[in-house]
């Protein structure tokens, strides 16, 4: 017994360290548990099919610097006074610098979504994909594509000046950054090559992605289609901008009947509307846009430009008794500014494109198709135009008043502004402090953060 | 006896699992014949063969075949060589052959060995003078009274001797007038003479330089004797362990420890032990910083306070390199090493009691002065009701909150009062103090009751110790208790020669309920809480207390009032935990002075908590409540009903380690003591936190379900939600590691000693690429034991001994990875579906901290030990910290976690421990402690530039700047107010302004004024005892230098928005000339707060006080009773002690009467303690 025992220790102890020096695989192979099991590391279809899915990433991360700088509000005393240095920077569109040594939401948690995206695309390139997995590969690639290019693309509409296809090639565009490796250098290409690259990437995307999808906040070849005619129509290319709504309302053309939603309301209905093709929303809202729905009081010239009988009027606003404010999101569960794209938006980009190509019986359809939907039942009376000018006119009006507080006015007067007819001088007026911005000043691109400068080295937006 | 293998077994492909898993059945198998072969045979049997070996080493050999223990005078057996050659023979046998021909006897008194020097005359004389004669018995105890047994008794100018028994008792005649010298190693010798009356003598002799008591280092790989330990070591014994009384383990360690300190200024959230400890200050920035607990041999993976301090024999500290770097990368903040008690071979059973009870005082209440008294609170609400500051919340279709003044001054306008009604209810509430309501009925006295209850003992082949405790410790918060069991059995055996198997069990249950409501009271000065009779009143909560008292528009609503008392009277939230230990630890005496051993520690720790918010509770109203659809009948997405909120945290760990030790001696003068082994350690923990039940009856236990996916719209605010905790949680941790670890320690003629000792880590936290660079840890030591030279011949000092260390220990950071990884997530914001985020970045380069230290240390004492003492200098360095490493946002990333920043620090611990008076009847020991500890940023790249950043809680959180300390306290250059106004004034561009906003948008860190560290740079104690006969008193006083912290003051915003105010509003500026006497602002005339004011105000440079304090920790009174003559004698000892702790502060710089301790509202409050301690 005893040389039993004996024995079996010695074995034992012999085992004990011979056993875990032997072999460094097997030491390897022990060590290689995941420290913890909710974490994994991107390598299957299904892990980046979660990761397209990160709704907070990338459809609900911009912020609101876009409307903060346009001319749809204006904030109350109250939420003047409590607003911090840097919001009543934005809100004055302030020469020099705005954000001092303040991150800047809208640049960062756009590139966090850059990164995201660029993470999916490395990670799908490393994956083998069988046979039968190639339409869900290229569904991923679609869907990475599409938010890389929504990311660049609201970049530029606050980062550089408005696109002029005469200049595009010597405007600082913003670091196109294409892959996930966090070392290569930022570097700001012109926004010719920007632009490109979001349209190329969109038309890739289109290519790949499916006719549908199972949640709205993925995109579809409709809603790309639909982006990529707001990206066209941004940079004045109305041909392609034509060419891609139609696309777009050839697949859908689905409206939200206004009549069916209940005025006064809060929000404004209980399930996505129909018309809410791709969603996307203002996730982080930092500026004078909404610290309180009663403090921030929609401009009087937009409010009294509704008509009676426009459904809007009660439906996007309400009063609580500091004048007009802004409910109207289609953002409708969660209550925040809705920034997606709705046949709505579709349907005023084809009208404008046929006025500005000289259509101007489709371009009047377009736009009475879409406001028979607005105003209350057996009211409306078709709008008529006396020229393509004089239908481009009601069509940019309408434009106006259809997608307020989406951000999407911001890149409208920056587009606007180039044409002599259309430009615009914004002037803001808040306890005897007044500002303007006239038409292609050069506080349309606003500065790039302090830390990016710093950091990479890249050269800052002249203010 | 249940092993978990599943927890290590868990790759069934590899070949090593199977073999651990093999290894972990034979060990259990190896146990349980051990336990039959426990009382078959005996082994006390001697081998010796041994030829020319100094006697010592001889035997030392029978010690270990037999257990029993050898007592002699210190150089006795010094140079005597002996050649024995026996086999198998009994102890008298082998001792004789022994000590043939040398002028040495021996006697065995039970299971010790005293050998003495052969005296001429060992028998009584018999030469007629025997009449006068007196026989005199006695007892020879020490300090503690221990029985000292083999204590030599001698007449002195005579041959005479004898020698104390096991009991310590001896007899001895004597002639009146005759001196008697009572001597015994490690010992101070008493001489008493003897007169005609003496019968007895009980003699407690005081411990002299070399305690026979050895002081030993425990590293938990090896015990070695503290002069032989190269390292910086602290030790608390028994006896200072146990002078305070607590439940838990940790505490006690508390200004006793020279270099450790407890910050009691920082939130203990974040710490798993609820303690913060730091040792020779913090070696990192945002990794773990608090040191590694090891309790015997391997880490404690559950809680500490599971562990019952009654079992706990000392403590021993690890300090520097050399000390600490054999736990490798988890070395970096220090280790505190918990040795548990236990029997040894030959010892009569024995058996201790302990019983105490301790009461605290009820909370002061009154001490913070974050509070503003009725009057001026009614004051500010009038005047804020004035300017119309309510106006919109009284209107708000939202229905905020509005306090119960404004809502009587809103219907004083509104005519629904009367005016007079108006006033008399406003004087009504002037009289208010809620404090008082709050003391009375949410806060009592606590009490603390602690039972402890243990057996040791041993035999010829086994020995054991049993032990079982319970405590149940009432809060002083009402509705806090808890309560924890611990049971503890731990046996080893010697079934053969040179084996030995050890094997404990502990298992600890701890139940806590946390009723307490304390929490959730944000109160009005002048709300009452109670009625006269004690009935429970409502306060407003979260909404207008009118609107939800309103019949119409709370139609189908259920009740919305909050009445805190009645809350505090339903709360239902308990949490359970237990925790089983099971290590094993198998030893085998190979021959040429090896040792091998197999130790394994399995620990499962099991935490659940259940929180039932019953259908009535207001928690579960106001849910319901606010879901509740009114359009048409009233649906209830939120069911009526109970809320059930639950979660579940299970833990297994396995540790396995083997361990090769190797002593040789030769020479007499060459020792090399080693080590070397491996480990490898898995740790599961698994957490369920299932979604929240709804609509739970408690009667019956039946639930509904909810919809936790859509967004319901809410009341009253009209904005959307979720129904809240749809989101259960389910995620194991598993942490593994594979180590290797090496220690030797050569010693020349005990003079010098030269240590080194390595450790290479592998875990799965980073990932294998890293593993595969891994670099050891590891330390070098010398020490030199000058007093030993032949030159020294300095007897005031006789013992001085030089220590120098250097060497590297590391530190974890689990928040990072190698490569890319992705996180699971439930409930995408819109469509609600399962979504991944990425986790973090892949960062190829990572690798652990690691933290150098050189330590410089000197021991000394002085003649017959008055003085004795140790000095440690110490320099750090400690290099790939973690840190955000800064990338241009354009990355997607603003930063990533690395290796990146670099602190230095220095200091030193001194400690001084004085006799000042050593006679039979009084002593007084003194002992002093201070410790230096400074330590700066030198490497950060990712410094913030925001000041915001850096008026933080510097105590708690660090903010790094390259050149400042890790924890620091800035604040903003002030001038006095402004005349006109009595508005605070910063520095804008270099003069003075009250352009608020532009001088925070200004000031950069460096315009900032650096008050300096906030956590104290220098600190320590001084302990006082004083014994008087039977009598120990003792004072600790512990003291706190050269530090700062920002205290509070008036908030305007706070103060408008929150209903917070606080006292310094009765010191502020009211009218011009006042800004000569105050630094306190004006309020706002406008009632318009600007935040900025108050940043710049609250950060001024007028609110950092000095945070030194000097305060008296704790007294303790002991009085012992040898032998009382109770029960027939059944007691050999009983003690009974009163402890007071935490008695308040003696001095502190600050002219504010603040504690700078204080984290919480109300300083700890003081307790006593009364207990009994017995032993059988």
């Amino acid at each position: 017994m005893e040389k039993y025992l004996k024995k079996t220790f010695i074995v034992l102890f012999c085992t004990m360290i011979l056993g875990s020096v032997q072999s460094c695989k097997k030491e390897d192979k022990f060590l290689s548990a995941i420290p913890n099991n909710q974490l994994s590391v991107p390598n299957t279809l299904d892990d980046l099919n979660l990761m397209i899915r990160d709704e907070g990433t990338f459809n609900n991360s911009e912020t609101d610097l876009s409307i903060a700088s346009a001319d749809e509000y204006y904030p109350t005393e109250l939420l003047w006074d409590a607003n911090d240095e840097v919001s009543k920077n934005v809100y004055l569109w302030k020469s020099g610098d705005v954000f001092g040594t303040q991150p800047v939401s809208d640049w960062n948690y756009r590139y966090s979504a850059v990164y995201s995206s660029n993470t999916i695309l490395d990670a799908l390139a490393n994956i083998k994909i069988e046979a039968g997995q190639q339409n869900e590969a290229n569904n991923i690639k679609g869907t990475a594509l599409f938010y890389r290019a929504w990311a660049f693309y609201n970049l530029l509409q606050i980062f550089t000046m408005p696109y002029d296809s005469t200049k595009a090639s010597s405007e600082l565009g913003i670091p196109l950054r294409l892959t996930s490796d966090f070392n290569s250098k930022s570097t700001r290409a012109n926004e010719k090559v920007c632009y490109t690259q979001v349209t190329n990437d969109l038309k890739l995307a289109i290519s790949l992605l499916p006719a549908t999808s199972s949640f709205i906040t993925l995109p579809t070849k409709t809603s790309a289609s639909g982006f990529l005619a707001r990206v066209y129509l941004t940079m004045g290319d109305y041909n392609n901008a034509l060419a891609y709504s139609d696309k777009f309302l050839k697949s859908f053309n689905t409206l939200t009947d206004f009549n069916n939603l209940s005025p006064g309301s809060y929000p404004i209905a209980n399930s996505y509307l129909a018309e809410d093709v791709y969603h996307a929303a203002i996730g982080s809202i930092e500026y004078s846009t909404w610290y309180s729905k009663r403090n921030t009081i929609i401009d009087s010239v937009l409010y009294k430009s509704y008509e009676q009988n426009d459904l809007r009027k009660s439906v996007y606003f309400w009063n609580l008794g500091n004048g007009p404010s802004f409910i109207g999101t289609f953002d409708v569960l969660r209550a925040t500014w809705f920034c997606g794209i709705t046949t709505g938006e579709i349907y005023l980009t084809r009208a404008e494109c046929y006025a500005r190509l000289g259509n101007q019986d489709a371009a009047m359809a377009d736009l009475n198709t879409l406001l028979l939907k607005r105003y209350k039942t057996g009211t409306f009376i078709a709008r008529i135009a006396t020229s393509s000018d004089n239908a481009l006119s009601q069509i940019l009006l309408e434009r106006r008043k259809e997608m307020v507080f989406r951000g999407t006015r911001w890149a409208d007067l920056r587009r606007l502004n180039l044409d002599p007819k259309f430009a615009v001088t914004l002037k803001r007026n808040i306890e005897g402090i007044t500002a303007t911005l006239p038409p292609n000043d050069i506080r349309y691109a606003l500065p790039i953060p302090f830390s990016e400068i710093k950091l990479s080295g890249i050269p800052q937006n002249p203010r | 006896m249940k092993f978990n293998f599943n927890a290590i077994a868990i790759r069934p492909g590899g070949r090593l699992f199977p073999k651990i898993l093999l290894v972990m059945k034979l060990t259990t198998l190896i146990i349980l014949i051990a336990f039959m072969q426990v009382s078959a045979k005996t082994y006390s049997q001697i081998t010796l063969h041994v030829n020319n070996k100094p006697l010592t080493e001889v035997l030392e050999t029978v010690k270990k075949q037999t257990g029993y223990v050898f007592f002699y005078e210190g150089h006795l057996l010094d140079n005597i060589k002996v050649s024995v050659d026996v086999n198998n023979v009994q102890l008298k046998e082998a001792m004789d052959k022994c000590l043939t021909n040398l002028p040495l006897s021996y006697e065995i008194v039970k299971k010790n060995v005293v050998i003495t020097q052969k005296s001429k005359l060992a028998q009584e004389p018999t030469n007629g003078e025997s009449s006068a004669l007196i026989k005199v018995n006695g007892k020879v105890t020490d300090t503690t009274g221990t029985p000292l047994i083999g204590a030599t008794i001698s007449i002195k100018g005579s041959q005479k001797k004898t020698i104390t028994n096991e009991a310590g008792d001896f007899t001895i005649s004597v002639k009146a007038g005759d001196v008697l010298s009572i001597s015994f190693i490690g010992f101070k010798p008493v001489e008493i003479t003897v007169t005609e009356k003496t019968t007895f003598l009980a003699i407690a002799l005081l411990p002299g330089i070399n305690g026979l008591k050895e002081v030993v280092v425990n590293t938990g790989f090896q015990t070695l004797p503290a002069e032989r330990a190269t390292g910086s070591f602290a030790i608390v014994d028994n006896t200072l362990f146990n002078r305070r009384t607590s439940p838990d383990v940790l505490s006690r360690l508390e200004g006793v420890v020279p270099g450790l300190i407890v910050n009691r200024n920082v939130s203990t959230n974040n710490t798993t032990n609820g303690i913060d400890i730091s040792i020779q200050g913090v070696n990192t920035l945002f990794s773990n910083a608090q040191p590694l607990i090891v309790v015997d041999n391997f880490p404690y993976d559950g809680n500490i306070s599971n562990i019952n301090p009654n079992d706990v024999e000392s403590i021993t500290i690890l300090k520097d390199a050399a000390a600490a770097s054999i736990w490798g990368v988890q070395s970096g903040n220090g280790v505190i090493v918990i040795t548990t008690k236990k029997g040894h071979r030959n010892q009569a059973l024995k058996i201790e009691a302990n019983a105490n009870l301790t009461v605290g005082a009820r909370p002061n209440l009154f001490y913070s002065p974050d509070f503003l008294d009725s009057k001026d609170f009614i004051g500010v609400e009038k005047f804020l009701f004035s300017k119309g500051f309510y106006d919109s919340r009284l209107t708000d279709p939202t229905h905020p909150v509005v306090s119960p003044l404004v809502q009587l001054l809103a219907d004083e306008r509104a005519g629904k009062i009367t005016d007079a009604e108006a006033t008399a209810q406003i004087n009504s509430l002037a009289s208010n103090d809620v404090r008082n309501d709050i003391s009375k009925y949410f806060y009592q006295k606590s009490v603390a009751q602690q039972y402890a209850l243990s057996f040791r003992g041993g035999g010829n082949n086994n020995d054991f110790n049993y032990s079982v405790g319970y405590d149940n410790n009432l809060s002083n918060q009402v509705g806090n208790k808890n309560d924890r069991l611990t049971l503890r059995g731990l046996n080893n055996f010697y079934p053969f020669k040179n084996f030995q198997i050890m094997n404990e069990v502990s298992y600890t249950l701890s139940n806590s309920t946390n009723n307490s409501q304390v929490g959730n009271l944000t109160v009005y000065p002048y709300l009452q809480l109670a009625d006269k009779n004690g009935n429970a009143l409502a306060i407003p909560k979260d909404y207008n207390y009118s609107w939800i008292t309103d019949p119409v528009a709370q139609s189908g609503l259920l009740n919305w009032q909050y009445k805190p008392l009645e809350e505090q009277r339903l709360a239902d939230n308990t949490s359970k935990i237990s925790d089983t230990r099971i290590v094993t630890n198998i030893k085998y005496v190979l021959p040429f002075g090896l040792t091998a051993s197999l130790l394994h520690q399995y620990e499962r720790s099991e935490t659940s908590g259940l929180r039932n918010d019953s259908q009535d509770s207001y928690f579960a109203r106001n849910l319901i409540n606010k879901f509740t659809n009114l359009s048409g009948n009233p649906e209830y997405p939120v069911p009526i009903g109970g809320i059930l909120s639950q979660n579940y945290l299970t833990l297994n760990s396995n540790r396995f380690r083997g361990q090769l030790n190797y002593d040789l001696n030769w020479n007499s003068k060459n020792s090399i003591t080693a080590i070397a082994g491996a480990e490898i350690d898995e740790s599961n923990s698994n957490t369920i936190i299932p979604p929240v039940t709804y609509g739970y009856n408690e009667s019956n236990g039946s639930t509904s379900a909810v919809d936790f996916v859509t967004y319901f719209p809410t009341i009253p605010n009209l904005s959307r939600g979720q129904i809240p905790g749809g989101n259960g949680s389910y995620y194991t941790l598993t942490n593994r590691f594979i180590s290797y670890f090496s220690n030797a320690a050569y010693s020349y003629d005990d003079k010098y000693i030269l240590s080194l000792s390595g450790r290479i880590d592998k875990s799965n936290l980073f990932g294998v690429a890293t593993n595969q660079k891994a670099a050891p840890l590891y330390s070098a030591g010398f020490s030199w034991n000058l007093n030993k030279e032949d030159f020294f011949h300095f007897d005031l000092i006789p013992l001085i001994r030089l220590r120098a260390t250097y060497g590297y220990n590391g530190n974890l950071n689990n928040s990072a990875t190698a490569v890319t990884t992705i996180r699971a997530q439930s409930n995408a914001v819109f469509s609600g579906v399962p979504y991944a985020v990425i986790a973090s970045p892949g960062n190829p380069e990572l690798r652990w901290e690691r933290d150098r230290k050189i330590n410089f240390g000197l021991d000394f004492a002085s003649k017959n030990s008055r003085v004795t003492g140790s000095f440690d200098y110490y320099l750090k360095r400690d290099n790939d910290l973690f840190g955000n490493i800064s990338l241009p946002p354009s990355t997607g990333l603003s930063s990533i976690y690395g290796n990146t920043a670099t602190i230095k620090g220095q200091g030193f611990d001194l400690v001084l421990n004085v006799e000042i008076v050593n006679n039979s009847r009084f002593r007084w020991i003194s002992n002093f402690n201070i410790s230096r500890n400074l330590d700066k940023v030198v490497k950060y790249d990712a410094q913030s530039s925001y000041v915001y950043d850096y008026l933080v809680d510097g105590a708690g959180v660090i903010t790094p700047r390259v050149g400042s300390p890790l924890f620091a306290i800035y604040s903003f250059r002030t001038g006095t107010l402004t005349h006109d106004t009595g508005d605070p004034q910063g520095y804008l561009n270099g003069k003075l302004s009250t352009n608020y906003s532009a001088i925070i948008q200004n000031t950069t860190i460096d315009s900032l004024k650096l008050n300096g560290s906030a956590r104290p740079t220098t600190y320590g104690s001084l302990m006082n005892t004083f014994f008087y006969k039977k009598l120990s008193l003792s004072f600790n006083i512990i003291y706190k230098l050269d530090y700062y912290f920002r205290r509070t003051s008036i908030n305007y915003y706070n103060l408008f928005q929150n209903g917070v105010g606080n006292s310094d509003f009765s010191k502020r500026w009211q009218k011009p000339g006042d800004e000569q006497f105050t630094t306190v602002p004006s309020m706002p005339s406008n009632a318009t707060e600007d935040p900025n004011r108050e940043t710049i105000y609250l950060n001024s440079q007028n609110l950092v006080d000095n945070g030194d304090h000097i305060r008296l920790q704790d007294v303790s009174l002991n009085y012992e009773f040898d032998n009382p003559k109770i029960f027939k004698g059944a007691f050999s000892k009983i003690n009974l002690y009163i402890y007071m702790n935490n008695v308040g502060i003696l001095w502190r710089a600050n002219k504010d009467h603040l504690d700078p301790d204080l984290y919480t509202s109300y300083p700890i409050p003081r307790t006593i303690s009364m207990g009994i301690k017995t032993s059988f």
